[in-house]
C-alpha cells in the first residue's frame, strides 16, 4: 500500500554497515512519517521526541537484526515509546502552553507546492486526532507506518480482531467527516486554512 | 479471507483515500529540517571504536546524558571485547585434581595481596581507625605512614589541577589548552577562537572542580548545533564528541553555556548565564537540550582545565501571527495586522500575496508600539477577497528571516456576518492583547 520512492532494505543493509549515504536515505524517507505519527499521538514536540528516537536507533543499529519492514516496525515502536515516555514527563512538569500560532515555517523560497504538502499532511493529521486514540493510533500506524494488521496489533499489544475493528470505525468516523468529505471534492483547497476562520 | 479495512475504505470513498493520500504526501521542507542533526548523530555514533574492556570500569562514575536512553533488549548491539560466554555445564578443559589445589592457592594469595594493599593504602592515606593508624605507623613508619589523620590526604597535583573531590584527584595536562575545537560542517556559525578561548578560561578553572579527565594534546572537541534556523520557543539539541588522539574520552563533564540574544539587548551584559551540564559517554559523546530557545543565541561547551569549544550561533524563526481585519471607517479596505513577540518598533515587515504559485512583495512597513507589543498594519483592497497573503520579517538580531501563515482575503459572506457582530471582530486568534482596528494604517 505505501510506496517507499527509495529501497529501504538496501539503506538499511548500507546503513548497518556504517554508510552515511544509506543511513539519510533511511532517515528521509522515515522521519516524515514517523513526525506525523508522533503528531497523531499529541506529542508536544514530535521534533524532539523524533530525535530522541533517532539516537536510539542510531545507537543500535549495528545490533539490529532483520528486514526493512522489521526495521519500520522497531522505529516506529520506539517512537511510541519516547512518546509515552514524553506525554509521562509532561504529567510531572506540567507547562504553560503558549498561544497557538498560525504557522511558524516559513522562509524567502516557500512555494505554492511546498504550502499545499505541508499542509495537507498538517491538515490530515489533525484529522486523525480527531478519532479515539486506539482507533487514530491504528489508522497513523498502518498508513504511516506501512504495517500490517498483525503487525501493528503486536506493537499496540492487542488482537489482529481488534485492530481491525478499531480500524474500520476509524476509518467510517472519518468518511463522515464533512471536512474529509469536502477533502475528496477539492484534494488541494480543501485543506487550506485561512487565518480569519473562513470554512 | 477477512478484507484489509483500509483497502476497502480507500477503494469505497475518495475522501478516505484523499486523507491517506495526504498523510503520505512527500515530506514539507520543516519535517527535514534535523538532517544534518541526524547526519551528525550518525557519524558520532559509527566512528568511536569500543572502548577496551580496562576502561569500563569509569562508567561507574558517570552519569548519562539527558537524552541517552538505555537500548531497547531486542536490539542489544554486540558488544566488542567481551569474552564468550561459556555453555552452562560445560566443563574446563583441563580441570585435574592438581590444577584445581594450584587455583585455589592462587586464589587465596592474590586476595590475601589485595587486602594487604588496601591496608598499606589506607595506613599511607590515614584513614584507618585510630588504634590500627598507629599500629601501622608504628609497622611502618620508614615507607612514610602517617600517625594520625592530620596529615595531608592530598597527592601531588600540577599547576592548573582540579582535586576531584575527597578520595579522587586529577591531574590536568597543561597541554589541555591546546585541544583543537571545531565545527561539524552543518553549523550556522561564525566562530570567534581566540577572544572566546581566553575568555573562559579563567571561569573555567573555577567552575570544573568536580573533576573528569581532561584530554591532551590534538584531541577534538567536536560540537554539533542545528545547521537551520529553529522555530522559537522549541528545543534545540547539541551533541559533543571528545576524543584525545582519535580515542573516545569517557566520563569527562562538560557544560553547555548559553548566551541569548535577548539578554544582550535588555540586560546588557555578555556573561553566559544559563548552563546545562552533562558528561560524556563511554563512546566520548554527550547530549545537550535547551528545552526552549526563544530567540538568537550562542552556545560554548566547556569542560575540565580551559577545555572549550568554539562559539556556535543558533538562529530562530520568530512566531509570527497574521490576521485580516476590517476599519469600519474605510469599508472599502481590509488591513492585514502582525504581531511578533520578538519584533521591535521599527523592524521591517513586508507583505506578500501568493500570485501564480509565488509570493510577490505588494508593500512594506514598521512595527510601530501598540500596547505592549510592536505591532504593524497594512491596508489591503476589500473586494480582493479569497487572495492569500502572508507577512515576512527580515532577520534581526533577535530572530531570523520568518513569516506568517497564508491568511485569506476576507469573502462578502464573512463580511455581511462580520458587520452584523458587535464590536467588530477579528477573524484571526491573535495573541493576546490583540490590538484593536487601527485608527490609521501602515501602508
Amino acid at each position: 500500500m505505501v510506496i517507499w520512492t527509495e529501497d529501504l532494505g538496501g539503506a538499511l543493509a548500507r546503513a548497518q554497515s556504517g554508510d552515511e549515504a544509506g543511513f539519510l536515505e533511511l532517515w528521509r524517507q522515515l522521519q516524515p512519517r514517523l513526525l506525523r505519527y508522533l503528531r497523531v499521538l499529541n506529542c508536544e514536540d514530535a521534533e524532539d521526541v523524533a530525535s530522541e528516537t533517532w539516537l536510539q536507533v542510531v545507537r543500535d543499529l549495528p545490533g539490529f537484526a532483520g528486514g526493512e519492514e522489521d526495521f519500520r516496525r522497531w522505529l516506529f515502536t520506539v517512537g511510541r515509546h519516547r512518546a509515552i515516555d514524553d506525554v509521562r514527563a509532561r504529567k510531572r512538569r506540567p507547562t504553560i502552553p503558549m498561544p497557538e500560532t498560525i504557522t511558524a515555517v516559513a522562509d524567502h523560497d516557500l512555494v505554492e507546492d511546498q504550502v499545499f504538502h505541508a499542509f495537507s499532511a498538517r491538515k490530515a493529521v489533525e484529522l486523525l486526532r480527531t478519532l479515539p486514540d486506539d482507533q487514530a493510533e491504528a489508522v497513523a500506524l498502518r498508513v504511516l507506518a506501512g504495517l500490517d494488521t498483525p503487525t501493528v496489533a503486536r506493537i499496540l499489544g492487542k488482537s489482529a480482531g481488534s485492530v481491525r475493528v478499531a480500524l474500520h470505525r476509524g476509518l467510517r468516523s472519518l468518511a463522515k467527516n464533512p471536512e474529509v468529505q469536502e477533502l475528496a471534492r477539492d484534494p488541494a483547497g480543501g485543506v487550506m486554512h485561512s487565518g480569519g476562520g473562513e470554512r | 479471507m477477512t478484507r484489509d479495512p483500509l483497502d476497502e475504505m480507500r477503494s469505497r470513498d475518495p475522501g478516505v483515500r484523499e486523507l491517506v493520500n495526504a498523510l503520505v504526501s512527500p515530506p514539507a521542507d520543516d519535517e527535514l529540517a534535523g538532517e544534518q542533526t541526524a547526519r551528525a548523530m550518525f557519524a558520532a555514533f559509527r566512528s568511536p571504536p569500543a572502548p577496551p574492556a580496562a576502561h569500563r570500569s569509569h562508567r561507574a562514575g558517570s552519569h548519562r546524558a539527558p537524552s541517552a536512553r538505555a537500548p531497547s533488549p531486542r536490539a542489544q548491539p554486540a558488544r566488542a571485547g567481551r569474552s564468550p560466554v561459556r555453555p552452562r555445564g560445560a566443563g574446563r578443559p583441563a580441570s585435574g585434581p592438581g590444577s584445581r589445589k594450584f587455583g585455589v592457592w592462587r586464589t587465596v594469595a592474590a586476595t590475601t595481596l589485595a587486602l594487604t594493599g588496601a591496608l598499606v593504602l589506607a595506613a599511607y592515606l590515614a584513614v584507618l581507625p585510630g588504634p590500627v593508624q598507629l599500629a601501622a605507623h608504628r609497622l611502618l613508619g620508614q615507607i612514610g605512614v602517617p600517625l594520625a589523620h592530620s596529615t595531608a590526604k592530598t597527592a601531588p597535583t600540577a599547576a592548573g589541577s582540579t582535586p576531584a573531590g575527597p578520595h579522587r584527584h586529577f591531574r590536568v595536562s597543561p597541554a589541555a589548552s591546546s585541544v583543537s575545537s571545531r565545527y561539524s560542517a552543518s553549523q550556522t556559525a561564525s566562530p570567534s577562537p581566540g577572544r572566546s578561548r581566553s575568555g573562559n578560561r579563567g571561569r573555567d578553572r573555577s567552575r570544573h572542580r568536580r573533576g573528569g579527565r581532561a584530554p591532551h594534546s590534538r584531541g577534538g572537541l567536536i560540537v554539533t548545533a542545528p545547521a537551520r534556523p529553529v522555530r522559537s520557543g522549541s528545543s534545540v539539541h547539541f551533541y559533543v564528541t571528545l576524543t584525545e588522539h582519535g580515542k573516545p574520552q569517557p566520563n569527562v563533564p562538560l557544560v553547555l553555556h548559553e548566551h541569548s540574544a535577548l539578554q544582550s539587548l535588555y540586560q546588557r551584559h555578555h556573561e553566559w548565564p544559563s548552563e546545562w551540564d552533562a558528561s560524556t559517554d563511554a563512546h566520548g559523546l554527550a547530549s545537550f537540550t535547551v528545552p526552549e530557545l526563544w530567540a538568537n543565541a550562542s552556545f560554548v561547551v566547556t569542560g575540565p582545565g580551559s577545555l572549550h569549544s568554539r562559539k556556535v550561533n543558533v538562529v530562530v524563526i520568530a512566531s509570527v501571527q497574521a490576521g485580516i481585519g476590517r476599519d469600519r471607517r474605510q469599508p472599502a479596505q481590509d488591513f492585514v495586522f502582525v504581531n511578533c513577540l520578538l519584533a521591535r518598533p521599527g523592524d521591517a515587515a513586508t507583505l506578500e500575496v501568493r500570485y501564480h504559485g509565488h509570493w510577490r512583495i505588494i508593500g512594506k512597513t514598521k512595527f510601530s508600539q501598540y500596547g505592549r507589543f510592536a505591532t504593524a498594519w497594512f491596508m489591503i483592497n476589500a473586494d480582493r477577497a479569497n487572495r492569500t497573503y502572508r507577512v515576512v520579517l527580515p532577520a534581526t538580531s533577535l530572530h531570523g528571516n520568518s513569516a506568517s501563515g497564508p491568511v485569506k482575503g476576507v469573502s462578502e459572506h464573512h463580511r455581511h456576518e462580520w458587520d452584523s457582530r458587535s464590536p467588530a471582530p477579528l477573524p484571526s486568534p491573535a495573541p493576546s492583547p490583540s490590538p484593536g482596528p487601527p485608527s490609521t494604517s501602515g501602508h
